[in-house]
């Protein structure tokens, strides 16, 4: 019940001020540049990283992206840059 | 993206290997272990790129994650100071062709000798070495070009003027000999004749005739000895030689300041070393600011060559002389002994070389201004002939003329 009241809040702070989304309500940041570059802040963790594919956990759920010859350039505890070329970013719910 | 950080402290790319991979990803982010660069190899691999330092830190991660690892390169400092410790011969081979190199630019390869006779060169080659200036010897050491060439001037009689220049590793001498007459006897028909007015004292005619006696007193211009000898009719005209001393009267003026202030070196020094790269100087030895209260000092620049280039180095040796500030103050007697002196010293130098003072007197004596004023008066003995040639025709005519006055009275 609490939680559901949070969410409401912050959803509400998020429609009502021009303070940005992912910092309210924790949601991942993704930024793209073209199709070569991926970075991702707000994850949760790897899941599987190989060549044509990257599955990140996330607050809820999973965001897989795929593509080719990906390399993880940098990897922080929030964030992540992935090279390549990305064909799609898909939202798994859980 | 290499960082200057990995280039300085290294970094290593290694393989690890394991069922689950991306757990050790996960785990090496959670302890803060820097990896990037990740690839994915095949199903159980992985590469990787890791700084050096975190080598040692990634020990338990592998143990928690069931994995092991393969290092496969190994870049950035401090793995080229380790190759190259392990070639060191090769290292050293290098700075010592470099360093050697070095060294023959700053060496002197030839010396050049322009205008002078072979045993001129062989004399100016030998004083030469005495200033350590030879065929190899480095540069740095040598004295100043302006020091070369003033030695070389005051030991060389035979030359004019000697102009010293240096042109990279070409030492450049140039000489104007001096064209030393041959001392041949004048056969030129002349008379001596007197140059100041004096009092003939003695006379030494080697050729000619006496025309003055002594204790006669000449004016400038008097015949003294006389170049026709023979019958006044038919005379035979020489080159009339020989020393005529004269005594003559000189008065001079003085002035020797009682009190003196003047600076003496006490003959301590103090040198300094310094490395000038780009205009800073850099000490190398001779630490001390101000080694002495009263100095004075002077500084010898040598640049740096490198092959046919200047480079933006050179040696800088400041040397410190240490003076003495010491005040004179003379009694009205010591002042005019003195003044006596110098005035002696400066009568002489202005005379011709064997001329000797027989008598000298002060005149006049006054203070003033804190000075000693002094007129002397000198007599001289010295030799006044001077030769003046003259037309042997012409002589013959006058004397002829002469001749015929003479039994006219």
């Amino acid at each position: 019940m609490a939680r559901k009241w949070r969410n409401k809040l912050q959803e509400w702070f998020v429609a009502h001020t021009d303070l940005p989304a992912d910092v309210i309500m924790d949601l991942p940041r993704v930024t793209m540049i073209g199709r070569l570059h991926i970075y991702i802040e707000n994850h949760k963790g790897v899941l599987t990283f190989t060549k044509e594919e990257l599955r990140l956990s996330m607050k809820n759920g999973q965001i897989l992206i795929k593509g080719r010859d990906f390399v993880l350039k940098t990897i922080l505890p929030e964030e992540i840059l992935l090279e390549g070329t990305i064909r799609s970013v898909e939202f798994i719910d859980e | 993206m290499t960082y200057w950080t990995e280039k300085v402290f290294g970094h290593v790319r290694a393989i690890v290997r394991g069922r689950v991979p991306e757990a050790f990803i996960n785990r090496c982010v959670r302890d803060d272990v820097r990896i990037k660069d990740i690839r994915r190899i095949d199903q159980t691999s992985m590469a990787f790129t890791l700084a050096l330092a975190d080598v040692k830190r990634i020990r338990p991660i592998l143990r928690a994650t069931d994995c092991r690892i393969r290092f496969l390169d190994r870049r950035g400092f401090p793995f080229l100071m380790m190759r190259l410790t392990s070639r060191a011969g090769i290292v050293v081979g290098c700075v010592a062709g470099l360093f050697a190199l070095f060294l023959l630019s700053n060496m002197v390869w030839n010396i050049e000798i322009d205008g002078a006779d072979p045993k001129l060169e062989q004399q100016i080659r030998t004083s030469l070495k005495k200033m350590n200036v030879h065929v190899g010897s480095i540069e740095f050491f040598l004295p100043p070009l302006a020091t070369i060439e003033g030695k070389l001037a005051g030991e060389l009689d035979e030359a004019t003027w000697v102009g010293v220049s240096k042109d990279g590793t070409t030492y450049h001498i140039e000489v104007v000999q001096k064209e030393l007459p041959e001392d041949k006897e004048s056969l030129e028909p002349r008379d001596l004749v007197a140059a100041k007015e004096a009092r003939i004292k003695k006379m030494f005619v080697e050729k000619g005739v006496a025309k003055v006696e002594t204790d006669t007193v000449v004016s400038p211009g008097d015949l003294l000895v006389s170049g026709a000898i023979g019958k006044d009719g038919n005379p035979t005209f020489v080159a009339a030689k020989g020393e005529v001393i004269g005594e003559t009267w000189y008065r001079s003026t003085t002035t020797v300041p009682l009190k003196m202030t003047y600076q003496t070196f006490t003959g301590k020094t103090y040198t300094k070393h310094r490395l000038s790269v780009f205009g800073f100087d850099v000490p190398i030895w001779g630490w001390k600011a101000r080694p002495f209260a009263h100095a004075k000092q002077e500084t010898v620049e040598k640049p740096f060559h490198f092959l046919f280039w200047d480079l933006p180095i050179s040696y800088k040796k400041v040397i410190v002389r240490a003076t003495d500030v010491t005040h004179r103050q003379l009694n009205e007697a010591e002042a005019v002994k003195v003044g006596r002196e110098n005035a002696r010293k400066e009568l002489l130098s202005q005379l011709p070389k064997g001329a000797k003072i027989t008598f000298e007197s002060v005149e006049r004596r006054t203070v003033e201004n804190g000075a000693v004023c002094l007129n002397l008066f000198f007599t001289v003995e010295e030799n006044i002939a001077k030769p003046r040639p003259f037309i042997p025709e012409q002589r013959r005519q006058s004397l002829q003329k002469k001749q015929k006055e003479k039994p006219v009275p």
